[in-house]
């Protein structure tokens, strides 16, 4: 009794230490990451209606928007006790933690040993992919939670009530985030190692699985059915202009998967591989095995956002690395010396700690709008009409459309957007374009009224001022670090 | 109650059950292809979806007019005969255009799907699997394109169907065979390409089901090789001295949009169909071990039917079986969780209804409406000319306002077909009247029709490039706006 209550108390401290490293970095900025401010004006949404905000007046001047809205719901949810810039900062960093509990339990089933689970836990609440989602009121945090906690699901599901509660974390899943569908991927590829391995597949897990396929299948047919229709495949790659595809769907390199997921994870968990598929059988083991290898080869034929794609990555090699870990402790147990496997488990985690303190540090850097562009933005809302259309770089839009509530051209969510190469290269070129008669076709054609001019537009493009930005056409509204440019209407002839 | 008596009581209630399940089968046929077409009606559209239907209706009405015609009378281009066509022209002898419509398309729907039925059995099909096959046959999205409409597939698949019955069937004598000859040469002028896939199953099947054919193998290979032969005859001396064109049409790239209805193919197979096929697939793969080779050539054709509209017609009917076979296993197996059986079962049957929901409301919502035949009868009774429209529109124009136009669905098959498209594309990115006026006189253009659809797909709803240089120009004077349609008067200055 007492030892569980130990077991506990150490998980219990573990969760309040990765909870307090990231509330640590979080609560020191008020500001949120670019992408955040969608998830703050759907939450808001949900708030005042009670529904998200499938039609957008504001997005590209206008716009559907399709997302599982779970996440959103969850937070407008605890928005109405604390305030919403709280909760957007809070409840992520609650489920990032919560997620080592997921792995401790995750590692526990499949080594039996408290240890590696407890150093696998570790690894997973200070893995530096992680921290590069801090400000960004991520839905991952949620999603992983319940992913991982499907698995587990899935592994007990012989134990009475867990197909029940497979069901219902899958509806939780699907009301979440797409990314059910690489958990099912690998429950077919565990099945296809199962079987080439002469193991007997377990009927109540494929079961599930084909339930879950099918729901899942169906779900996200009826949820995407236009967007499938309009994009086609490249419903894939979220509609995501030619340009920017190579920075979300980035080349996979094995430097890189080091520096996301740290050198002992990675060695642990390929170790756990080869042991697992050559040496030992252990269905828990070849189950995030084959979760690991979708994730990489998702990732190595660009089908999943690299970021996303090293999140599934690192965690699996974590559990992975729980079983290798389990191995190296076990056998030193069995040595003359058994006191020493409680060293080299500190040995572990210190160069877990060492080998991941630059990476962990180069990534609490996150991207942030500088004050004086919101500072910008506010005077927009003040002094602009309340249908004007506002240009920014495509990663300020939703920042004009939460902080100035107003039209953008262009952001982030491109899914349902027609030409979405022309409107991205348009907005790039209203900010490089020396020819005025240019530039005032193309802002003519998206109706622009205001043209932001950020600090960090400023920065990227290298440029002080619009080059076209003559009197007879534009008034400097707004000249601080920022500026803004209003078009008086002319037309080129 | 003798023991023969017993059993003979038992297997005719087993085959009224079949009767009455192939009964509900075909009404369900009748209910879901006349549904489409009374929801149209109801809805004041014209009873056909845009395509290929008002092509065969056009030149029916022509070949009625004159039956040997060897001129497309709207377009001026060669006609190649097709006897499709005739058959269309001599129903239309008989009965009205509006009959003819109506109830030729359901006839050939129900009739196939009976001839599908007879043809599983004759395989050697439970006859009640054979009657689910055509359950599931009911609700897939190619089944339901063509029989809402006059497509050529849809009379190709008939008279294949057909042939293949009479062929395989039992009682085969020399009537039989000549008829069956006959509908191969018919097949072979229809649609080349659907003619070798009939051979091509046929010889398959002769081969695969050997013994079952013991007696009529033989007659069957020489039937075969008879058709081919007879083929060949006439249609080398049509090719020589008629215009007549024997071509392999239908083949594309290996393209998903080309694949799955959801991804706007037009002849597709519905993407939980599928799935259902490679579950079937799987399932009978592991269980029939000794026809596993048969399984394979089937996988193959279904492979290929990727890169051919025509395979891909066939392959839609061949699915159904292995759809079957996954459902009938999902039901009849014994699941550990009752719960998750239930799910699935309701999932697939759910998935089945999407699927015929969607084809429908795809057909039903497809243009033209009340508004565009108003505009095409409108655009009739202006002075001969030319009309620039989108490719889709083609058919439509030729069909209502009896006016050549540009591009049509046909006009691939036109030697200068990539300049035509490459010259309606400059029209339609064309901002100013010197880099539209050429080419408007070149092709002499004098009509321009805008829809809905082009505005949004060509100039993203926005007034540019051709649409607003016809509003801005003198040289263009608006004829006809209704709603969203607008006709324009192309004058040479």
């Amino acid at each position: 009794m007492v030892r569980i209550k130990k077991e506990y108390l150490i998980l219990a401290l573990l969760f309040l230490l990765v909870l307090g490293t990231r509330l640590f970095f979080v609560l020191q900025e008020e500001r949120f990451d670019y992408d955040a401010y969608n998830a703050l004006r759907q939450v808001e949404h949900i708030k005042e209606t009670g529904v998200p905000l499938f039609k957008d007046s504001l997005s590209y001047s206008g716009r559907t928007f399709i997302t599982p809205p779970f996440f959103y719901y969850l937070l407008a949810a605890f928005s109405f006790f604390l305030p919403l810039v709280l909760v957007a900062k809070l409840i992520p960093s609650i489920a990032f933690s919560a997620l080592i509990i997921v792995i401790y339990l995750i590692a526990k089933h499949m080594t039996k040993n408290r240890t590696a689970a407890f150093i696998a836990a570790f690894f997973s609440g200070f893995v530096p992919i992680i921290y590069t989602t801090l400000n960004q009121v991520s839905v991952y945090s949620l999603s992983l939670l319940l992913i991982f906690l499907l698995s587990y699901t899935f592994l007990r599901i012989e134990q009475k009530g867990f197909a029940v509660l497979s069901i219902i974390l899958t509806v939780a899943l699907l009301l979440t985030h797409t990314s059910v569908f690489i958990l099912l991927i690998s429950f077919l590829v565990y099945f296809l190692i199962l079987r080439l391995g002469k193991q007997k597949l377990n009927t109540k897990e494929v079961e599930v699985t084909l339930f879950l396929f099918f729901l899942a299948l169906w779900f996200n047919l009826l949820l995407y059915k236009k967007a499938f229709f309009l994009h086609g495949i490249r419903f894939i790659w979220q509609n995501i202009p030619a340009p920017l595809l190579s920075s979300y769907f980035q080349e996979i390199s094995f430097l890189g998967v080091i520096y996301a997921v740290g050198i002992i994870p990675l060695l642990l968990g390929v170790y756990a591989v080869y042991h697992t598929l050559f040496k030992t059988r252990n269905r828990a083991a070849s189950l995030y095995i084959s979760f690991a290898i979708v994730s990489f080869l998702m990732l190595w034929f660009k089908l999943i956002p690299f970021k996303t794609g090293l999140l599934f990555l690192s965690i699996n090699l974590i559990l992975l690395s729980a079983y290798s870990l389990k191995i190296i402790l076990v056998s030193i147990a069995k040595t003359k010396i058994p006191r020493l496997s409680g060293i080299i488990a500190g040995l572990f985690i210190i160069l877990f700690v060492i080998t991941t303190l630059t990476p962990f540090i180069t990534t609490i850097k996150t991207e942030i709008p500088s004050l004086q562009d919101i500072g910008a933005l506010e005077w927009v809302k003040n002094n602009t009409e309340q249908d004007a259309v506002v240009l920014g770089r495509v990663e300020e839009g939703f920042l004009i459309n939460y902080i100035a509530k107003r039209k953008n051209v262009a952001d982030s969510n491109f899914l349902f957007i027609n030409n979405i190469n022309q409107r991205y290269n348009d907005v790039n070129k209203l900010f490089t374009l020396r020819l005025k008669s240019e530039a005032v076709r193309l802002i003519n054609k998206y109706d622009i009224d205001y043209l932001l001019l950020s600090t960090k537009s400023i920065e990227e493009y290298n440029i002080n001022k619009l080059f076209y930005a003559e009197e007879d056409c534009f008034e400097l509204v707004y000249d601080k670090d920022a500026l803004i440019y209003e078009f008086m209407g002319c037309t080129i002839e | 109650m003798s023991q023969a008596k017993k059993k003979k009581t038992k297997k005719n209630e087993q085959n009224k059950n079949t009767f009455e399940l192939v009964i509900f089968a075909l009404l369900l046929i009748l209910i879901i292809l006349s549904l489409v077409m009374i929801i149209r009606l109801t809805q004041s559209k014209p009873l056909f979806p845009i395509g290929e239907s008002y092509y065969n209706l056009r030149i029916a009405q022509s070949l009625k007019q004159d039956f040997f015609l060897t001129q497309d009378p709207v377009q001026g281009i060669v006609y190649e005969p097709n006897p499709y066509h005739y058959l269309l022209a001599l129903l239309l002898v008989i009965f009205p255009s509006q009959l003819v419509s109506l109830f030729f398309p359901l006839l050939l729907g129900v009739l196939s799907g009976f001839l599908f039925f007879k043809l599983l059995v004759l395989l050697g099909v439970k006859p009640k699997q054979a009657a689910y096959s055509l359950i599931v046959l009911s609700v897939t999205p190619v089944f339901i394109i063509l029989f809402t409409g006059l497509y050529l597939s849809g009379f190709v698949i008939f008279i294949s169907l057909l042939a293949m019955v009479l062929i395989l069937h039992k009682k085969y004598n020399i009537l039989t065979l000549c008829f069956s000859l006959l509908l191969l040469l018919l097949l072979a002028l229809t649609n080349l390409v659907g003619f070798l896939v009939t051979l091509i199953i046929l010889f398959f099947l002769c081969l695969a089901l050997k013994k079952a054919f013991k007696k009529n193998f033989k007659k069957n290979l020489r039937a075969l090789l008879l058709s081919v032969l007879i083929s060949v005859l006439v249609i080398v001396p049509l090719t020589l001295f008629s215009n007549y064109a024997p071509r392999l049409l239908g083949f594309h790239t290996f393209a998903f949009k080309n694949i799955f209805s959801i991804l706007r193919a037009s002849l597709g197979f519905d993407l939980f169909l599928f799935v259902l096929f490679l579950t079937g697939f799987v399932i009978i793969w592991i269980k029939d071990k000794e026809k596993k080779l048969f399984h394979l050539v089937v996988l193959v054709f279904i492979i290929l039917s990727l890169f051919n509209s025509t395979a891909r017609v066939f392959a839609s009917f061949i699915i159904t079986i292995y759809c079957v076979v996954a459902i009938t296993y999902f039901y009849n197996r014994k699941w550990e969780l009752s719960i998750i059986k239930t799910g699935t079962i309701l999932l697939v049957l759910c998935s089945l209804v999407f699927s015929v929901m969607n084809q429908a409301s795809l057909l039903v919502d497809a243009q033209p409406d009340k508004e565009m035949q108003n505009a095409l009868v409108f655009l009739k009774n202006q002075d001969k000319g030319r009309v620039l429209t989108s490719e889709e529109n083609g058919f439509l124009i030729e069909f209502y306002s009896e006016k050549n136009v540009l591009l049509d669905a046909n006009s691939f098959l036109i030697s200068d077909y990539s300049e035509l498209r490459s010259d309606a594309n400059t029209l339609f990115r064309a901002a100013r009247l010197k880099e539209a006026e050429p080419m408007l006189k070149e092709h002499e253009l004098r009509y321009i029709l805008i829809t809905p659809s082009m505005k949004q797909e060509l100039w993203e709803a926005r007034e540019q490039e051709l649409w607003f240089l016809i509003k801005h120009s003198e040289s263009f004077i608006k004829k006809y706006e209704e709603g969203s349609i607008e006709i324009w008067g192309y004058v040479s200055v």
